[in-house]
């Protein structure tokens, strides 16, 4: 039932009188703490301990995973010899309550590629140039919208500067070799919800063109990773059968209908992983509901 | 844990806000139905032993306020199914379908309650479960059912 993310669009667009945070703020004020018994006394302060435990380890393992993905972002955009992928564009703007962070890549060939994979190549880079100024634009058109809005209903210039707005386009290479480039660009949007829009580029750096399912797994790609998927999500219901839900897959959703297992075509999301390998990467709500999130498949080679 | 507590509640309080709107669509309600459930929540503070179910703890306290509300209001008349008292305000750019997000205030209480937990806030049906009380099978059947009817209620609208 896809539909129900509309339903949730409209809650989350529920708009929240400007009186409430002042109204509960005097109602805290006024309520006092009930008498604590001794006994509640020990145990906060042994669970403050385990907690500040808790944050030093936390630390240390931010401190060394960070370390390390700084290497491996270094080493990241060289792809073999022929074709590397650079930020073009990056900058950070705030403006009134919103954070603008843009990362843009650009696939660059050496000058001794063929002419038509120079020019296909040129072609995506408009195409991730393009996609990212329309992302950013109605975003702030949508981010105006909403703020003249806010003010005719009541709201101050001085509220809507408390709320704080991010944008944000970023990608990351998640394959790369001499022959083959996957790509993710990631733009998203958090305000009163968050918005995301994933686009993969999958190239073929000898013709530069964009690689299709049928490309990398054969004529009957589309059967081929639809039964991997719906295998795999078998074998992950029956591990965790309380906590994950998949259209079509559990007994409780099979067989009603708007339940139907979401399937593989040509408009599926995709990209290369490190070992070469299609993983189907499918958008938020697509395969079971929002809160399980993306997810992602990855089909054993041929 | 007061000062968790609080600022637990007050970061809060806009989706508190949405999700005691949702059940009665009304403005005035709703704004006492979340101030009640604060009030609630600081006096049975010692019931919270562990601070990391603050979340599903507080939800079970801001449910049973937001079902005991509802269910009055509609002793009294207050709200009809069909009738929103405050209108929604949506962005102009932005027109979802309101037909589903209507149907699903025809369904009984509880299972109205499942839906804005697993699907508007997201909750797994385990923290559904653990919220309502109810055992998972119960959460589980009830959403079932009440996605089915929904279906037939849509099915209704549209012929």
């Amino acid at each position: 039932m896809r539909d129900l993310k509309d339903a949730k669009d409209i809650y989350d667009h529920i708009v929240v009188p400007e009186e409430l945070d002042h109204r509960l703020r005097e109602a805290l004020e006024n309520t006092p703490t009930p008498q604590k018994k001794t006994a509640n006394v020990v145990k906060f302060s042994r669970w403050a301990a385990t907690a500040a435990a808790a944050l030093f380890l936390c630390f240390t393992v931010g401190l060394n995973t960070s370390e390390s993905f700084a290497m491996e972002m270094s080493e990241l955009p060289i792809i073999g010899t022929v074709a590397k992928v650079l930020t073009v564009r990056s900058y950070e703007t705030t403006t009134d309550n919103t954070t603008t962070t843009v990362e843009v890549p650009e696939v660059q060939v050496e000058e001794a590629a063929a002419k038509e994979v120079q020019n296909a190549i040129t072609d995506i880079n408009t195409q991730i140039q393009t996609l990212v100024d329309e992302f950013t634009a109605q975003k702030y058109a949508e981010i105006d919208e909403y703020k003249e809005a806010f003010l005719e209903t009541g709201g101050t210039e001085e509220e809507w500067a408390e709320r704080s707005i991010d944008i944000n386009v970023n990608y990351e290479v998640k394959h790369q070799s001499e022959t083959t480039l996957s790509l993710l660009v990631d733009a998203w949007i958090s305000w009163f919800n968050f918005q995301e829009e994933r686009h993969f580029y999958n190239i073929d750096l000898v013709t530069g063109k964009e690689l299709t399912l049928v490309d990398l797994l054969g004529e009957d790609a589309y059967e081929y990773a639809a039964d991997q998927v719906y295998a795999q999500m078998q074998e992950r219901i029956a591990e965790d059968p309380e906590g994950l839900i998949y259209w079509g897959i559990n007994d409780s959703t099979d067989g009603i209908d708007g339940f139907d297992f979401i399937g593989v075509s040509e408009e599926t999301p995709f990209y290369i992983n490190s070992a070469g390998n299609v993983v189907i990467s499918y958008n938020k709500y697509d395969a079971g509901p929002g809160y399980m999130g993306v997810q992602e498949f990855e089909i054993p080679a041929r | 844990m007061r000062e968790q507590l609080t600022e637990f509640l007050l970061d809060n309080q806009q989706k508190f806000y949405r999700y005691a709107f949702t059940y009665v669509h009304h403005k005035e309600m709703a704004m006492d139905m979340v101030q009640n459930s604060f009030v609630k929540a600081i006096e049975q503070i010692h019931t919270l032993r562990n601070p990391k179910a603050m979340k599903t703890w507080f939800y079970r306290i801001l449910t049973n306020e937001c079902l005991q509300a509802l269910k009055k209001a509609k002793r009294e008349n207050l709200v009809e199914p069909a009738d929103i008292q405050d209108e929604i305000y949506l962005e102009k750019a932005f027109e979802p379908s309101l037909e589903l997000y209507e149907a699903v205030r025809q369904l009984p209480d509880e299972t109205q309650t499942i839906i804005f937990l697993h699907y508007y806030e997201e909750y797994t049906l385990k923290e559904v479960s653990q919220i309502t009380g109810y055992n998972l099978n119960t959460v589980k059947s009830r959403l079932y059912a009440g996605l089915k009817k929904l279906k037939t209620i849509v099915k209704e609208d549209v012929q």
